[in-house]
């Protein structure tokens, strides 16, 4: 027999008590993994949006807090790429629409310049891509098309006004694969904001030269001081509304894992109280305090093992069917990264541990006569 | 007040009670009053006394499970409050029995017995599994090791109980009423088995007992009397009750 054989015996001779404890505890778990997974991705998913373009640098108003609602002057476009060191500049309008009759309520819709190097770089699976001179025509992503069963030639309603869908297209990135693109100027003409893009993605060059990216930053910031260029990976670390989501997760898992330890240490107190007399038995035949600890605490690791095994697969198993929701699709994609489930996983541990501290220390202390008296 | 055990009373004596008081912490109850005493190695001796004469409360110090409010405990010659790591005295130098058996109900009479051995000597699981079944052999309980206390008989319960006191091979065991929840068949099994623990392995045996059978069965009878020792001259048979237990005492003074 084995020491943690002991803890295990322990645990089962109580089956519905501790499989309640570690299925909330699980559920705490599969919370934290879920909701800290899916900002997580979709953080990540924008970065790679914007990695995979090249770009360096993202121009936006200055103050813009809620991005998609500042604009710039869409004349920056020469400025900034006349900039000494600057290499592609992509300038463009995004909002946000809802398809209520598809029942999808956040889609994206990009206005391009006929020109816009992004054109090119998606493959067109079906139809063509936006030309010059192109009104009331649109291009869906893959999944958009495919949640809402439209095929080259099919209108599409937004903005109160029909759209012909031209082409289908693929990319790399699943916000544009969920998003649509109409031209810039249809756009702005749709949002009555005439002359404005959201922002610009700047690539410096030469490529890859970090030197260069700050001196390209630091140019662009002095064209106007209505605007600012951050790097990427600042942008995307703080678009509002993944700020949001991020918080909104971090709250919610607090809350899950206050909810944990309480029932671990519920649990585990309930466990050593009623079993007063044994611990004092092992106490008397001469087991150490902290052997009687590490027996309460391995009761726990256990049960918090256990939970977050359970509690793992369930949270990233919730994230995966989130992305599989057509409301979704354009937004998330795969599993929550490895290091969330690893977050989760250690953050089973550490409730258990937490929650098992004051009952281990309590079992510990029992003076072994009066323990023996107890039964 | 007391002199150092000299050599010659360390290697005679396991045991050295020196007046020894023990008043519980309301300061009104003195179980234990003066009380020096002195066991051989090997010996085996019977605690006797009417219900709150102080035996279990002299059983508890002998133990090192409490300590004197005056006087001192010596264990083979080292006073008990000197020892730094009490835990790792009682695991390897005192076997315990109790009235209840006090066995774990999830783990099985080999794994009960296993129990003391994580403790002491380190021995790998395979050594405890084998050690564990030796002594159960020994008591009597070849063919009872994977069952669980509830699934065996009392008499079973108090044997394992005393495989798993002799777990890390003690030169002490200290039974605390070890026939009082036995018929009086198990309880005589149990007392052979006592005995011939006391002949064959020499352990040196103190029983706390209300039974003359098992005091009879002791080499000394020490008497307690309102928490004092009765000169042994004297002797505790008048405590004794054939079939077991003594008449009530009015003035008790154990806690």
């Amino acid at each position: 027999m084995r020491f943690w054989g002991i803890a295990w015996k322990n645990l089962v001779r109580r089956p519905w008590r501790s499989s309640l404890t570690a299925l909330g505890l699980s559920l705490a778990v599969a919370a934290v993994v879920a909701l800290i997974g899916v900002s997580q991705r979709l953080e990540q998913s924008f970065l790679q949006l914007y990695n995979q373009r090249g770009a360096d640098l993202v121009v936006q108003h200055s103050g813009g807090m809620m991005q998609l609602n500042s604009g710039i002057s869409e004349n920056l476009h020469e400025r900034i790429g006349t900039l000494p060191g600057a290499g592609q500049v992509i300038g463009g309008l995004m909002d946000i629409v809802a398809l209520e009759r598809f029942d999808l309520f956040a889609v994206i819709v990009n206005g391009w310049r006929a020109d816009c190097p992004v054109l090119d770089q998606v493959t067109i699976v079906e139809g063509r891509r936006l030309r010059a001179g192109d009104r009331s025509q649109v291009m869906l992503g893959k999944v958009l098309a495919g949640n809402i069963g439209k095929h080259v030639g099919d209108t599409i309603e937004f903005y109160a006004e029909q759209f012909e869908v031209v082409g289908i297209f693929d990319s790399f990135s699943i916000y544009e694969t969920g998003a649509m693109f109409i031209l810039l100027g249809e756009l702005q003409r749709l949002m009555d904001r005439p002359g404005k893009v959201t922002g610009y993605v700047v690539q410096a060059a030469p490529a890859g030269d970090a030197a260069a990216v700050e001196e390209l930053r630091v140019r662009i910031n002095g064209l106007d001081p209505n605007i600012r260029a951050v790097a990427v990976s600042e942008f995307v670390r703080n678009i509002s509304q993944i700020r949001l989501i991020r918080t909104a997760s971090w709250v919610t898992s607090v809350i899950a894992i206050v909810i944990g330890i309480v029932g671990v240490l519920n649990t585990m107190i309930t466990s050593v109280f009623e079993r007063a007399s044994e611990i004092g038995t092992l106490r008397a035949i001469g087991w150490h305090k902290w052997r009687v600890m590490s027996l309460v605490m391995a009761e726990a690791l256990l049960l918090s093992s256990l939970a977050a095994i359970v509690g793992a697969s369930m949270g990233a198993g919730s994230a995966r069917l989130l992305g599989c929701l057509p409301q979704l699709a354009g937004f998330l994609d795969g599993w929550p990264p490895g290091t969330v489930i690893a977050q989760g996983v250690l953050l089973a541990v550490v409730v258990g541990v937490l929650g098992a501290l004051y009952p281990a220390v309590w079992a510990a202390n029992l003076r072994p006569i009066q323990a023996l008296r107890r039964r | 007040m007391n002199n150092p055990p000299s050599p010659a009373n360390a290697e005679a004596y396991l045991l050295q009670v020196r007046q020894v008081s023990r008043v519980f912490s309301d300061g009104q109850v003195s179980a234990l009053v003066d009380v020096s005493l002195s066991i051989r190695r090997g010996e085996y001796a019977a605690i006797v006394g009417p219900s709150g004469s102080g035996k279990s409360t002299l059983l508890n110090l002998l133990g090192a499970l409490d300590r004197p409010t005056h006087g001192e405990v010596l264990f083979g010659g080292r006073s008990l409050s000197a020892i730094r790591d009490i835990d790792s005295l009682r695991a390897c130098q005192i076997g315990f029995v109790f009235q209840s058996f006090h066995l774990l109900p999830t783990l099985s009479a080999l794994e009960n017995v296993q129990i003391p051995m994580f403790e002491g000597p380190r021995r790998s699981p395979s050594e405890r599994i084998r050690k564990a079944q030796e002594l159960l052999t020994i008591v009597g309980l070849a063919r009872r090791m994977h069952h669980l206390p509830s699934q065996m008989s009392v008499g079973e319960r108090q044997r394992t109980a005393i495989a798993r006191a002799l777990a890390n091979d003690p030169p002490l065991i200290l039974a605390d009423e070890p026939t009082g929840n036995l018929d009086s068949h198990s309880g005589s099994a149990i007392l052979d088995l006592f005995d011939s623990l006391h002949r064959e392995r020499h352990v040196t045996l103190v029983v706390i007992t209300h039974s003359s059978d098992v005091a009879q069965r002791a080499e000394r009878i020490i008497t307690l009397h309102d928490g004092r020792l009765v000169p042994e001259n004297e002797s505790g048979r008048e405590f004794l009750h054939p079939q077991g237990h003594v008449p009530a005492v009015s003035n008790s003074t154990s806690p």
